[in-house]
C-alpha cells in the first residue's frame, strides 16, 4: 500500500474559495438594479439657468415704482412669464413684489422679489433684494 | 494470487465492478435531482430576472420619453437587450380601438365643463414564459401579472401639484406608430418628437376660487393597469390625500385654483 499523498489539498481548497467567492459576487449583482437612479436625475436637472434668466428678467420690474401704470405692466408680464414657463420649460412660476421693504443705505432702496419656482422635480423658492438707486 | 496485508486493511470482498455500479448510481443519481427539482427553480428564477431586467429597461425607455418630451429634444434612441419575452409599439389609434384613455373633465369657465379624451398608445413588454406584462403609457411605467388581478406602478409620470399657489399639472403623452412594430433581442428604438408640445389649457379660476378637475382611467380589457392609475391617483403621490374617487361619476376628483393640461405627441420611428 502506497503512503497517501496530501500535498496537494490546497487546490481543492483554492477550488472551494473561488467558487464561494464567485456565488457572492452573483449575489450581489442581483441585487444591483435600480439603484439612485432618480437621484443623480435630480441633481443633474436643475434648472440653474431657467432660475438665472427667470431672475434676469423680473430684477428690473422689481425695480419700478408703485403707480397705476407699473401695476398693469406688472400684470401683463406675470401673464406672459406664466404662460412662457409652463409652454417651455413646464414651470408653475409666480412671483411677488414688495416695494415698502424699509431697506435701505447710503445711495440704495432695496424692493423684495419673491420667486417661486416649481417644475414638479424641483420646487425652489427665492427672496431677491433689488437694488433701486435713490 | 499474491495478496497484499497490511495490518488492519483487509480487502477480502471488495468489488472493483460493484464499486463503480454504486458511485455511478450516486451520480446519476445526483445529475436526474437537479433536473427535476434544480432546473425547474433555476428557470424561474431565470424569468424573474429577465423581467426585473425589463423592468428596469421600461424605466431607461420612459427616462428617454421625458427627456424627448418634458426637456423638449427632438430625437432620441435607445439600444437595449430584450430578454425574455418581446416589446411591442401600440399606436393610439390601437389603444382607442380598445377604448383605453384617459379623459378629463374640467372647468375652463365657459358655459359648460368640458370633457377631453386624451389617446395614450403604448410601449409594452410581454414575457414569453412568464405572465409579466410591462408597460410605458401616459409617461409612466406600469406592470401587472396576467394571470392575476392587481397592477402596480414601477414609475410614476411626472404630474405635479404646486402647493404654494395651488396648482395643478398634467401631461398627456400620446405615443404613434404608423405601423405595428416588435422588437426582440437586441432592439433599437428610435423616437422622435416633431409636433410641438400643445398646452390644451391653463385655466386660471378666480381670486380665492378653486373648481373640481375629474380624471377618468379607460382601461384595456386584457392589459388592466386601472389598480395601478387607482393607487397613483388616490395616493400621496401628486398631493398629500390624492384625488378622491367619485363612484357615481366614475372619475377622481380634485379641487384646484390653477389648472394646466399639456399634450405631448411622441412618434416611434422604428424598432
Amino acid at each position: 500500500m502506497e503512503r497517501l499523498d496530501d500535498e496537494g489539498q490546497w487546490i481543492v481548497l483554492m477550488g472551494v474559495v473561488v467558487a464561494t467567492g464567485m456565488f457572492i459576487l452573483a449575489i450581489i449583482i442581483n441585487q444591483a438594479p435600480m439603484v439612485g437612479q432618480s437621484t443623480s436625475e435630480a441633481v443633474l436637472e436643475f434648472p440653474k439657468n431657467e432660475i438665472q434668466d427667470i431672475r434676469y428678467h423680473l430684477a428690473p420690474i422689481a425695480a419700478l415704482g408703485n403707480d397705476t401704470d407699473n401695476m398693469t405692466l406688472e400684470q401683463r408680464i406675470r401673464a406672459d412669464m406664466q404662460a412662457l414657463s409652463m409652454g417651455r420649460n413646464n414651470v408653475v412660476l409666480d412671483f411677488d413684489i414688495y416695494r415698502d421693504t424699509g431697506f435701505e443705505d447710503l445711495f440704495y432702496r432695496y424692493n423684495e422679489l419673491d420667486i417661486h419656482y416649481n417644475n414638479g422635480v424641483t420646487t425652489y423658492d427665492e427672496e431677491y433684494s433689488v437694488p433701486v438707486r435713490l | 494470487m499474491k495478496r497484499n496485508w497490511v495490518k488492519g486493511m483487509d480487502d477480502d470482498g471488495v468489488s472493483e465492478a460493484i464499486g463503480f455500479i454504486l458511485i455511478f448510481t450516486i451520480v446519476v443519481l445526483g445529475i436526474s435531482i437537479v433536473t427535476l427539482y434544480g432546473y425547474p427553480l433555476l428557470q424561474k428564477s431565470q424569468i424573474g430576472s429577465d423581467e426585473r431586467i425589463m423592468e428596469q429597461n421600461m424605466i431607461t425607455l420612459q427616462n428617454d420619453l421625458k427627456i424627448l418630451t418634458l426637456s423638449n429634444v427632438p430625437y432620441r434612441d435607445t439600444t437595449m437587450g430584450i430578454s425574455g419575452g418581446s416589446i411591442f409599439v401600440l399606436d393610439s389609434n390601437q389603444t382607442d380601438d380598445d377604448n383605453h384613455n384617459f379623459q378629463v373633465w374640467y372647468d375652463n369657465e365657459s358655459y359648460a365643463p368640458l370633457n377631453e379624451t386624451f389617446s395614450l398608445g403604448a410601449l409594452r413588454f410581454i414575457s414569453a414564459q412568464g405572465q409579466a406584462a410591462i408597460s410605458v403609457e401616459n409617461g409612466a411605467v406600469v406592470k401587472r401579472y396576467q394571470d392575476a388581478e392587481g397592477s402596480t406602478m414601477v414609475a410614476d409620470p411626472r404630474w405635479f401639484y404646486d402647493e404654494t399657489y395651488d396648482t395643478l399639472v398634467l401631461f398627456f403623452t400620446e405615443i404613434q406608430a404608423d405601423r405595428a412594430m416588435s422588437g426582440d433581442g437586441i432592439a433599437n428604438i428610435q423616437m422622435s418628437m416633431l409636433d410641438p408640445p400643445e398646452v390644451v389649457e391653463d385655466v386660471t379660476y378666480g381670486p380665492g376660487l378653486t373648481r373640481p378637475v375629474g380624471i377618468t382611467y379607460h382601461n384595456d380589457d386584457v392589459f388592466n393597469y386601472s389598480t395601478a392609475w387607482d393607487n397613483y391617483l388616490t395616493g400621496s403621490t401628486i398631493r398629500d390625500g390624492g384625488f378622491t374617487y367619485d363612484s357615481v361619476q366614475d372619475r377622481y376628483e380634485m379641487n384646484v385654483h390653477r389648472l394646466v393640461i399639456k399634450k405631448y405627441t411622441v412618434k416611434i420611428e422604428r424598432v
